[in-house]
């Protein structure tokens, strides 16, 4: 079965650059005082969905579906968690993780769906 | 094309488990393969998690050290004194302006006493040092605190042999004592204590009780090297109301009651004993444990952020290590990913080989750091005399450190490496 991969736009080469650095720059939260207070499981949690979002800046940058899906389903559970757990700052980021998703969107029916 | 839903069956959930089994085990007998290189690559995560780890369990021991201490001073209790322990924020401390102020005396206390509502107990303290001795044993430099009866009810401690003083022994000013455990490991050794005459300030004292061990206090107020004795005692043979006494009056809350209710009432009648007009600002200082917390709260504070720009940094470079390691790993078993590519390996098998090997990795390199962590909190938990633990939280948070390194580092190898043309796979290794 024969795929059509579409060459990446410059616009989602920038949004993953700016995602692994933001990804690389959230890693040193999950062990930060603050965070350590919200419970035992909260790092555990946090560090996951850390995980889940470079993987899913991975796929965006191989132009696939999976990667868009991913980085949504990362931001849901965040926002359960952060609900959760009662963290107001989390709200701070909620617009630029909007307008990540709103862009990949926008190329999502001409990503690949395979792995 | 046409997309249909995934039907998943048990039948392709078997294979998946049987897969990802596979994938686990090839994962390990390639870490198996290479030991040294493997020993190696785990070295920074190691390391990482060493640092890290190390420096929250030595954080989190010594807060919940210094708290107990705090706590010991009594969560609800206001100390009436000349200086203020710590400056308020944003005001400049005056030192100059609190050297001027009286100290805290009896009378003020026993006044307060009677005049207090809200007030559960009042007691005027005092100490010095002195030397103790009984027989040949001495301790030199003993801390001897004076108090009034109900000491008991502010300060928080247990006697484990004997009595507290009773209201006519601390009254009449007799020569009784209760003595720290350190105290009397000094002086009596195995010897029973009580009934004993030890002689401070030359005069033979008779013990009546030893404090329950408490252990070291960051705060240097440990029960276990002070002699308790009554206020009245002490106000025969020395001055209390000079200031190398440390004169101070302990005001403890009644039940229920908030110490910023009590502070207001201590404030008013302090300013009406003292005959201070309303425009004269306070000549004394109601200090509170919580002044020390929130010093405290702001001190571990910075030793943990410090602690945890540490071990970023640490865990950084164990993360490019491993992400290094997977890409050799990669390249060398590249011919090995195209024969399974071409057998009928599917991407994410190759991938979760890959991711699996990064992950193991970094959790037998975290699994290390975390024992090397315990071993150094048992060495120097016996060197030191401090008792350091390694909590579960901490044990938790390096594990998933650890996975979470595996997982971002070895990404991108491992999705590189499920890419792969087999035809191009098998070419280049041959």
């Amino acid at each position: 079965m024969a795929y059509t991969t579409y060459k990446r736009p410059g616009i989602l080469t920038a949004l993953c650059i700016i995602g692994y650095i933001v990804v690389m720059g959230s890693l040193p939260s999950i062990f930060s005082p603050d965070v350590r207070r919200l419970g035992i499981w909260f790092p555990s949690v946090l560090g996951l969905l850390i995980a889940l979002r470079f993987i899913a800046f991975v796929g965006i940058w191989h132009m696939k579906k999976w990667g868009v899906e991913l980085l949504l389903y990362a931001f849901l559970g965040g926002l359960i968690i952060t609900e959760l757990a009662g963290i107001t700052s989390y709200y701070v980021g909620v617009p630029a993780q909007i307008i990540a998703l709103g862009v990949a969107f926008i190329y999502y029916r001409k990503m690949d769906r395979n792995l | 094309m046409k997309l249909t839903a995934p039907v998943c069956s048990t039948f392709d959930v078997m294979i998946f488990l049987t897969l990802l089994r596979e994938s686990i085990s090839f994962a390990f007998h390639a870490l198996r393969v290479n030991r040294l290189r493997t020993l190696l690559s785990l070295l920074g995560i190691t390391i990482g998690i060493f640092a890290i780890i190390a420096v929250f369990t030595a954080v989190d021991s010594m807060e919940y050290k210094v708290r107990s201490s705090v706590q010991s001073l009594g969560e609800n209790v206001i100390y009436i004194e000349k200086w203020p322990w710590a400056p308020e924020d944003g005001v400049e401390y005056e030192w100059w302006e609190y050297m001027n102020r009286p100290v805290a005396k009896v009378s003020e206390a026993e006044e307060l006493a009677k005049r207090l509502t809200l007030s559960e107990a009042v007691v005027f303290t005092a100490r010095l040092r002195k030397t103790v001795n009984y027989k040949t044993s001495f301790v030199e430099n003993a801390q001897v605190q004076a108090a009034m009866y109900p000491y008991d009810r502010v300060k928080t401690f247990n006697i484990s042999t004997g009595r507290y003083f009773t209201e006519q022994e601390t009254e009449a000013g007799k020569a009784v004592c209760i003595i720290g455990d350190n105290i009397r490991n000094a002086l009596f050794n195995l010897e029973d204590p009580l009934g004993k005459d030890i002689k401070v300030f030359g005069l033979k004292v008779t013990v009546v009780g030893v404090f329950d061990p408490e252990g070291e206090s960051l705060l240097g107020n440990s029960m276990d090297s002070q002699i308790l004795m009554p206020l009245e005692f002490i106000r025969n043979i020395a001055d209390v109301r000079k200031e190398e006494l440390s004169p101070n009056i302990m005001v403890k809350a009644l039940p229920g009651v908030a110490v910023a209710d009590l502070k207001d009432e201590v404030k008013g009648i302090m300013r009406s004993i003292r005959r201070l007009k309303p425009t004269e600002d306070e000549n004394f200082t109601l200090n509170e444990v919580s002044i020390l917390s929130s010093g405290l709260e702001q001190m571990f504070g910075i030793i943990g952020t410090a602690g945890w720009i540490i071990g970023a940094f640490s865990i950084l470079v164990g993360g490019f290590g491993i992400a290094n390691i997977m890409f050799v790993s990669v390249r060398e078993r590249t011919g090995q990913i195209g024969i399974q590519k071409a057998l009928g390996a599917k991407n994410w098998f190759i991938l979760t080989q890959f991711l699996t090997e990064s992950i193991v990795l970094c959790i037998i390199g975290g699994v290390l750091g975390l024992v090397l962590v315990w071993g150094g909190t048992a060495i120097a938990s016996s060197a030191l005399d401090f008792d350091f633990t390694l909590k579960a939280s901490n044990i938790v948070l390096g594990l998933t450190i650890s996975v979470l390194i595996g997982i971002i580092s070895g990404f991108i190898p491992s999705y590189s490496a499920s890419q792969l043309d087999p035809v191009e796979a098998i070419r280049s290794s041959s």
